[in-house]
C-alpha cells in the first residue's frame, strides 16, 4: 500500500470512528421506538426474529422485541402504500413507487419501478434495466421484474410463464402472462433476460405497443410506433443517465418523447447518454396496462 | 484483514448464526455505508434493511462466501435508491461520541473521497475502510476483480490529483 493509500485508509478510519454510535436494540425494546423511522416491514422482521428465537428454545434475544405489538395489517399497508404520480407534466425524481402491498383487488398499483426496486438486491447494473446477482433462472428474473414492477410484490401467483426461448448471445426471451388484480385484461409481455459479469438481468421488455428509440436527433427520443391500449390514460417514461434515473409523466396521446433531463433540473451527467428506457402506460386507476423498454445502444 | 471482522459459520445455519453475524457486521457496514453516502441516519436504515433481508434469506445468504459483502451491497443499493434524487453529501460535520478521543479526519481527504462518483466511492470505502482485499470487494459488489482494480486505479488517480502531489 503506497503513501496515498495509507493516508486514505487512515483518514477514512478516523472519519468512521466519528460516526455516532448506534446501539443495537436491547432485549424487550421495540425497534420502532428505538429508531422511529424504521419501516413497518423491519418491525415485522424483528418480531419474526423474536419468534424464531423462542421457537428454537434459545433464551437470548439479540434483536427482537419481546413485548412489541405487531403492526396491524392496515398500518402495514399504509406504510407500504406507494406514492401516486402527480398530474404535472414532468415529474423528476427516482423514489421507487411500486406497490408492495398484498395481492388483492384493493392494491393501489402505480407506475413501474425505476429500473427495478433498489431495495431488493437489484444492482441496476450497467447493461441492464433490472438486474440481480447471478443465480436465478431467466423465468425467475422475468417474473421478479414483472411482479415487483407491474403488479406488486406478493402477487407472484398472478404471473405465468408462457414460453421461453434462447435468442442467442447468452440471452433468453421469456413470455410472461400477467393477470393484475383489478384490471379487466391480462398483460402479455416478452421479457428479454441476459447474463454478464456475474449479473443476470432484463435487457428489454415488450408489450402490445410497438416502439423504437430514435437516436438521430440531438437527444434520443422514444417514438411510439403503435397505439397504446385504449384504456391507457397516462404514459410514464423513465430513463437512466449516468447514476440518475429520470421520470417523465405525460398524457397518453404523446407519441414522441425526448429523453432529456427536465428543464429546471440539474443534469449531473451531461456527457452521458441514456442507457436504457422503460415506459409504462396506465389507466385512470393507476393500473399498468402496457409496458415497454429497451437498452439504448 | 482485521480478524475480528471475519465471520465463520461452523455450525448449523440458523438464527444463532445470524445473531453472531449481525453482532459482528452491523456496525462496520453501517459506518461504511455512512461514509459512502454521507448520512449516518440513512446508513442505520440501510443496514437494517439489508440485515432484515439477509435474515429472511439467511439459509441462502449464509452459504455465500462473504455474507457481509451481500449486506454491504444491498445496503448501498437501498441507500442509492433513496439518494438518487440528490447528490451525496460529504460526511464532514460529524461530532464524535467522545470528544477529544479521536483525531479529527483530514477533511481534504474526506472531501476528495466525497467527490468521487458513487461507484468509485463504494469500492474505495470497501477497500480502505472495511479493509477488504480486491477479491473480497469484487465478491461483495458482484463485479469482476479487474473492474475493482480499474475503479481503484481511477479513484486513486482522481484523489492524487485532488490532493496534489500524491502518487
Amino acid at each position: 500500500m503506497n503513501q496515498l493509500e495509507e493516508r486514505i485508509r487512515r483518514e477514512l478510519h478516523a472519519a468512521g470512528e466519528r460516526i455516532p454510535h448506534s446501539p443495537l436494540p436491547a432485549v424487550g425494546e421495540r425497534a420502532s421506538e428505538h429508531r422511529p423511522w424504521l419501516p413497518a416491514p423491519v418491525v415485522g422482521i424483528v418480531a419474526l426474529v423474536a419468534a424464531l428465537v423462542v421457537v428454537g428454545g434459545i433464551s437470548m434475544v439479540l434483536l427482537g422485541p419481546a413485548d412489541g405489538q405487531p403492526e396491524s395489517p392496515a398500518a402495514a399497508a399504509t406504510a407500504a402504500e406507494p406514492a401516486v404520480a402527480g398530474d404535472s407534466s414532468v415529474v423528476a425524481g427516482t423514489q421507487p413507487n411500486g406497490s408492495t402491498g398484498p395481492c388483492n383487488a384493493s392494491v393501489t398499483r402505480s407506475t413501474m419501478y425505476l429500473g427495478g426496486p433498489p431495495w431488493e438486491g437489484n444492482l441496476a447494473a450497467a447493461g441492464f434495466i433490472f438486474a440481480l446477482p447471478d443465480g436465478p433462472s431467466a423465468p425467475d428474473v422475468a417474473g421478479s421484474f414483472v411482479s415487483q414492477a407491474v403488479i406488486g410484490a406478493g402477487c407472484e401467483q398472478q404471473i405465468g410463464i408462457s414460453s421461453q426461448s434462447d435468442i442467442g448471445g447468452g440471452r433468453t426471451s421469456v413470455g410472461v402472462e400477467v393477470a393484475p388484480p383489478a384490471t379487466t385484461s391480462d398483460l402479455r409481455l416478452v421479457v428479454d433476460v441476459g447474463n454478464a459479469e456475474g449479473v443476470v438481468g432484463v435487457t428489454g421488455v415488450r408489450g402490445a405497443t410497438s416502439f423504437e428509440v430514435v437516436t438521430a436527433g440531438e437527444a434520443p427520443a422514444l417514438r411510439l410506433a403503435g397505439a397504446l391500449p385504449a384504456d391507457a390514460d397516462r404514459l410514464s417514461v423513465r430513463f437512466r443517465k449516468g447514476d440518475d434515473v429520470w421520470e417523465l409523466s405525460l398524457a397518453a396521446g404523446e407519441t414522441m418523447v425526448a429523453l432529456e433531463v427536465p428543464s429546471g433540473e440539474v443534469d449531473r451527467f451531461p456527457d452521458a447518454e441514456p442507457d436504457w428506457i422503460l415506459f409504462t402506460a396506465s389507466d385512470r386507476n393507476g393500473n399498468v396496462v402496457d409496458v415497454g423498454g429497451t437498452m439504448i445502444p | 484483514m482485521d480478524e475480528a471482522k471475519v465471520f465463520v459459520s461452523d455450525g448449523p445455519i440458523g438464527v444463532t448464526d445470524f445473531a453472531d453475524f449481525y453482532a459482528t457486521w452491523r456496525d462496520p457496514i453501517r459506518r461504511a455505508i455512512a461514509l459512502a453516502t454521507g448520512d449516518a441516519a440513512m446508513a442505520d436504515e440501510a443496514v437494517d434493511e439489508a440485515m432484515t433481508r439477509a435474515l429472511t434469506e439467511w439459509p441462502q445468504i449464509a452459504g455465500y462466501e462473504r455474507p457481509e459483502g451481500w449486506v454491504y451491497r444491498v445496503g448501498l443499493n437501498w441507500a442509492r435508491g433513496r439518494y438518487r434524487k440528490r447528490r451525496y453529501e460529504l460526511l464532514t460535520s460529524l461530532e464524535p461520541d467522545r470528544p477529544g478521543e479521536f483525531d479529527p479526519p483530514d477533511l481534504d481527504v474526506i472531501a476528495a473521497v466525497g467527490s468521487l462518483s458513487v461507484r468509485l466511492r463504494e469500492v474505495v470505502i470497501a477497500r480502505y475502510y472495511l479493509d477488504w482485499s480486491t477479491a473480497d470487494v469484487a465478491s461483495a459488489l458482484q463485479i469482476p476483480e479487474g473492474t475493482v482494480k480499474s475503479r481503484l486505479s481511477r479513484a486513486l488517480a482522481h484523489l492524487a490529483r485532488d490532493l496534489g502531489g500524491w502518487s
